[in-house]
């Protein structure tokens, strides 16, 4: 029983990172109609500032990741002023390949400056363990779930209750009725990449902190993202959120029952569930669990 | 008494085909001005142009004498321009509050950052705004349906909310395109007194567009008959009722 919490434990502390940068590829979705695969070169965006603060600057640790926040958001807006506000009503084909170049552009980058390797971040957790009600598990995991969980519900504040997060779900929903209120489709669509920036980049830190480490290899666990976004719908924030918990239990689950079970199965196979579900998905509700159907793939 | 808005000369084409030519017209403060015409006769357009939707060929559009041609909907929006649409720009996933609420997005001045931070000077201007919602639903009759979702309304209460949330703008001019189309006698009413309880309340001068001529003749201070996108003639109702160039370009003209 002990095993299966720090298990689920473990695979929500997972999952929550890849609901927030879900959460970020959905906000801008339904923002701007833009199916953004540059997301997670965002993540790494923020993983990498963080650690050049931390670690070439010295700056603490908090104050490396408050700054890899806003760096990571100002990259974000400038993406959107000078690249993909040029790409309005083009087709959808050609944005999506833009958002898959901006993606491999932020990978190359780290990894020409600081290469392959596997770095420490330089953060406070390394792999101490904490005690909660007799079961071990990792500080970094809890620090993980509680980040998580601040920002969700921040972003669910931001939307329900500012005028801000009005005038962008307004927006999403009639942009001509909105700018009839005084809203600023330019400024909604920034907003959008800004926040999924700094989504991102605390997920970024979150991933690569503690024992996980960091190498450019985070940008294919941000992909991770994309199970999640169809298991959970496209166009649905809450969607976004029970989808990326669901893959990092899964994932994990999978991970400790294959080496246990059916290690025939090999080493890697928990790599291949979150895909896996995501076909299936595909196959089954195509729309995801909270999504809506005029949302088609292809 | 000076204008609130002068129209001048307005033109618009679209793709060779004149839309609107040398339209002019001025609304007076607290006045309800109404557009007739046929279908497709341009008085859409002349909304669109109004609320910043359209950029005219050529023409003048001024709001108490600032000059309006080119400037985007949002700014529109600040300076005092609120309308309604005529297949309702409501928000159906919205409540009726978030709906109205929207209206005052341009009066509200609280940053970006202390939206997300919270602070409590946003607070309060949210708690401040939503009770200047609640009063102006209370106008309406609709104080109690503020947290119910739009797609559940009737749409002769959706009509009504559109006006509110115009209202809610604090506008200095209020466009109305087709407030009451699609809807019975008594709803038609109803909106009619909501419109006229607007202009004893706030003083807001309003431009009209309907279809239902007995309702345009009953509140309209001053009309302007258009068709093919030219002016035919502009008066009282009396006097446009009575105009020979008006009744040729309704019924045709008589052989």
């Amino acid at each position: 029983m002990s095993e299966l919490i720090q298990l689920v434990t473990g695979g929500l502390s997972l999952g929550s990172m890849y609901a927030l940068i879900a959460l970020g590829f959905v906000v801008v979705y339904k923002s701007t109609g833009v199916l953004n695969f540059a997301q997670g070169g965002l993540v790494l965006c923020g993983a990498y500032f963080c650690y050049a603060l931390r670690n070439a600057l010295g700056l603490p640790f908090p104050l490396a990741v408050l700054l890899a926040v806003a760096a990571t958001a100002l990259v974000a807006v400038l993406i959107e002023r000078l690249v993909m506000r040029r790409m309005i009503g083009k087709p959808v084909f050609a944005v999506i390949m833009i958002t898959w170049g901006l993606l491999i552009i932020l990978e190359q980058v780290p990894a020409a400056v600081w290469g392959y390797d596997l770095l420490t971040l330089g953060d406070p957790w390394g792999m101490r363990m904490a005690g909660v009600g007799g079961v071990q598990v990792l500080e970094v995991d809890l620090w993980t779930l509680g980040v998580g969980a601040a920002v969700m519900l921040a972003v669910y504040l931001f939307f329900a209750r500012s005028r801000w997060g009005l005038a962008m779900r307004a927006s999403a929903l009639d942009q001509e009725a909105a700018m009839a209120q005084g809203v600023s489709p330019g400024l909604v669509f920034a907003l959008a990449w800004a926040i999924a920036g700094v989504i991102a980049a605390l997920a970024g830190v979150m991933l690569s902190g503690g024992v996980r480490g960091l190498s450019p290899e985070l940008s294919l666990i941000a992909l991770r993202a994309f199970p999640a976004i169809i298991l959970g719908g496209m166009d649905s924030p809450v969607g976004a959120v029970v989808g990326g918990l669901a893959i990092g239990v899964a994932e994990v689950l999978t991970a400790s029952y294959v080496a246990q079970h059916a290690p025939f199965l090999g080493q890697n196979f928990h790599l291949v569930m979150p895909y896996l579900l995501m076909t299936a998905f595909l196959l089954v509700r195509p729309y995801g669990m909270f999504g809506t159907k005029a949302v088609r793939r292809g | 008494m000076t204008s609130l808005l002068e129209v001048r000369d307005l033109s618009v084409s679209f793709g060779g085909v004149k839309a609107l030519s040398g339209v002019s017209f001025d609304v007076k403060g607290g006045e309800i001005f109404s557009i007739i015409g046929p279908n497709g006769a341009g008085k859409t357009t002349i909304f669109n142009c109004l609320s910043g939707l359209y950029r005219p060929a050529a023409g003048a559009i001024r709001l108490e004498g600032r000059d309006l041609v080119g400037l985007p909907p949002k700014d529109l929006a600040a300076l005092g321009i609120a309308r309604t649409f005529q297949n309702l720009g409501l928000f159906e996933h919205l409540t009726v509050m978030e709906n109205v609420l929207l209206g005052r997005h341009h009066l509200m001045g609280t940053s970006l950052l202390g939206n997300a931070l919270r602070l409590r000077s946003t607070v309060r201007e949210e708690r401040e705004n939503r009770a200047r919602v609640v009063d102006i639903l209370d106008l309406f009759g609709l104080a109690r349906e503020a947290d119910t979702p739009i797609g559940v309304l009737p749409y002769g209460v959706r009509k009504l909310i559109e006006i509110a949330r115009a209202l809610a703008m604090e506008p200095k001019l209020l466009l109305l395109d087709e407030p009451v189309a699609g809807m019975n006698h008594e709803e038609t009413h109803r909106i009619s007194e909501a419109i006229l309880d607007v202009r004893r309340s706030h003083g807001t001068g309003m431009v009209l567009v309907e279809h239902d001529m007995r309702m345009v003749m009953t509140i309209s201070d001053r009309l302007m008959a258009i068709d093919f996108g030219q002016h035919v003639a502009t008066g009282t109702p009396h006097e446009i009722q009575n105009d020979p160039r008006v009744i040729e370009a309704y019924l045709g003209r008589a052989a």
